[in-house]
């Protein structure tokens, strides 16, 4: 009774516009108050999960990508693609989902992708051509591949608050990325057949280019490989690694000679307000899971749920659907801080590997980010893009339908998040 | 890691929390005002009430040092104490601002978190 309490005035506050962390904490002081708990422990759990190790990967990566991004390595990885897969049909559409794929081996963010390299990928299809409401669609849907290809956010923040291991869930990631990116192919390639979108002539293959922008883009591609390598070798830990990755881009902003002193400052001032309002919003979170779990919400919801049915599957299928509804109305981290106290102990009863919810919780919430009301990635690209959202301009509906095959693959094919059936699925 | 708390007053000095406005759309100016005046109220209540309790918790904690480094335990909840009365003093600016219907600056609108 308290959960639900505290979750219908966390709704009524959000929705009346106080900001979230503010709505999130007040209705978590409402939660404490009716289990009868001291109101002090508010400030006592909200450090706990924030004084957490792997955790502070979060930073860490938020700083490597937003370093990527003003030392123009990210520029760097657009260039080597465009030359590297431009010449083919519609071949801006696949440099803007092949580059989000790299720098999503960078950064671990939706919205560093849009904010960085999204900038880039859009100009470039308007100015050879495509449709800016289908650019601005696909450079959208090519963004959610970021906080799937490790490292990622989220993955972190799930395997906290689920106490399961981040390599575990970094390697889990990596196959539903590349699916993903597989169906936004297909998608794009299948609308210029259907004839709905009219793709420019691509520009003609150039070894010449190619090999140069290949040799100077060389140590920022790369990048990707030496986060991922060292955390699957065990040679360093993901928070570890995350370091790794902010030395590096450093090193290359030397090498590159693009370092400076401004873009070091906007680049640390960026990555400093983004993870304060994530580690806040996941202290605030922590008292919420607190709350929930005291309250035995779980344990209620596996008795209610094992009376209708004892197939896992079905189970998925109503979390799923729950978590797709919250994350249409909420952000993704404040809808993993409800959602994951609220229902992973739920999977997990019905015999559900917690590393295959994790993807699954994922990529679900991930899809809030693209529709509206709150999705944020939707304003972002809106923003970058100056299309209106109110008007409707933007051509998602048109390149979404691919993320749902995706999902049901990713729900009912458990094989997919583990990268040791790699060779035998695909 | 702690620190995280003190830089959460830039967050609003600059005015970049996530909010939905889905209700706000829907009022007029002044309605929207009304609207940003009680919001504001409650986040000055809100993190006023998170300074107090991280106050007395560090204040309790200062009994206690960490095992390995004997670091007084207050160390790690003043942050959160002194950020939320530092957003507590910056709010409450605004609030005053707003209702003598000064212009406040723009917001900086943010949040990469997905």
């Amino acid at each position: 009774m308290a959960t639900a309490w505290m979750i219908a005035t966390f709704l009524a506050l959000a929705a009346a516009g106080v900001p979230v962390c503010a709505a999130m904490g007040m209705s978590a002081f409402l939660g404490l108050a009716l289990i009868d708990a001291p109101l002090d422990t508010f400030v006592r759990y909200m450090q706990h999960d924030v004084r957490s190790v792997p955790l502070l990967a979060i930073p860490f990566f938020i700083l490597a990508g937003n370093v990527m991004n003003v030392f123009g390595l990210t520029r760097r990885i657009f260039e080597f693609v465009e030359s590297l897969v431009g010449w083919m049909r519609a071949g801006l559409a696949q440099v803007t989902v092949l580059s989000s794929v790299m720098f999503g081996g960078i950064s671990g963010s939706a919205l560093a992708d849009i904010a960085g390299i999204g900038v880039m990928q859009i100009d470039a299809m308007r100015k050879a051509g495509y449709r800016a409401e289908f650019a601005a669609a696909l450079t959208l849907a090519a963004s959610l591949l970021d906080p799937l290809i490790p490292p990622s956010i989220m993955f972190i923040i799930y395997a906290v608050m689920m106490n399961v291991s981040v390599g575990d869930l970094f390697i889990a990631g990596i196959i539903p990325g590349w699916r993903w990116r597989r169906s936004s192919r297909s998608t794009t390639m299948l609308l210029g057949k259907m004839g709905w979108e009219t793709f420019p002539p691509p520009k003609p293959f150039n070894w010449r280019v190619t090999w140069s922008t290949f040799w100077k883009g060389l140590p920022a591609l790369i990048t990707p490989i030496v986060i991922l390598r060292s955390m699957i070798t065990g040679l360093t830990t993901p928070t570890e690694a995350s370091v790794l990755a902010v030395i590096y881009a450093l090193f290359l902003g030397v090498l590159y000679r693009e370092m400076t002193w401004a873009g070091l400052r906007e680049a640390f001032s960026s990555s400093a307000r983004t993870t304060t309002l994530i580690m806040f919003l996941t202290g605030v979170g922590s008292v919420m899971s607190f709350v929930i779990t005291s309250d035995q919400v779980a344990e209620q919801l596996a008795r209610q749920l094992g009376g209708l049915t004892d197939s896992k599957w079905a189970v998925l299928s109503l979390v799923s659907l729950a978590l797709l509804i919250l994350g249409c109305f909420m952000e993704t981290v404040p809808a993993m801080l409800i959602g994951i106290p609220l229902f992973g102990p739920l999977v997990v009863k019905f015999g559900i590997d917690p590393i295959h919810f994790g993807v699954v919780l994922t990529y679900v919430l991930l899809l809030g980010i693209v529709h509206p009301p709150v999705g944020l990635g939707l304003f972002a690209v809106c923003a970058i893009s100056r299309l209106r959202i109110e008007s409707g301009d933007l051509g998602d509906a048109e390149v979404l339908p691919g993320v749902h095959p995706v999902l049901l693959l990713l729900m009912f094919v458990p094989r997919t998040v583990d990268l040791a059936a790699f060779g035998r699925v695909y | 890691m702690v620190l995280y708390f003190l830089a959460y007053a830039l967050i609003a000095k600059e005015r970049e929390y996530i909010r939905v406005e889905l209700f706000a759309r829907l009022l007029g100016p002044e309605g929207r005002r009304r609207l940003s005046i009680a919001t504001r109220l409650l986040v000055l209540v809100f993190q006023a009430m998170v300074a107090w309790f991280a106050w007395r918790t560090a204040r309790f904690a200062a009994l206690f040092e960490t095992p390995v480094l004997s670091w007084p335990e207050w160390v790690f909840y003043a942050p959160v104490a002194i950020g939320c009365a530092d957003i507590v003093i910056t709010e409450a600016i605004f609030l005053v601002w707003q209702l003598r219907r000064v212009e406040l600056p723009a917001s900086q609108s943010h949040g990469v978190l997905s």
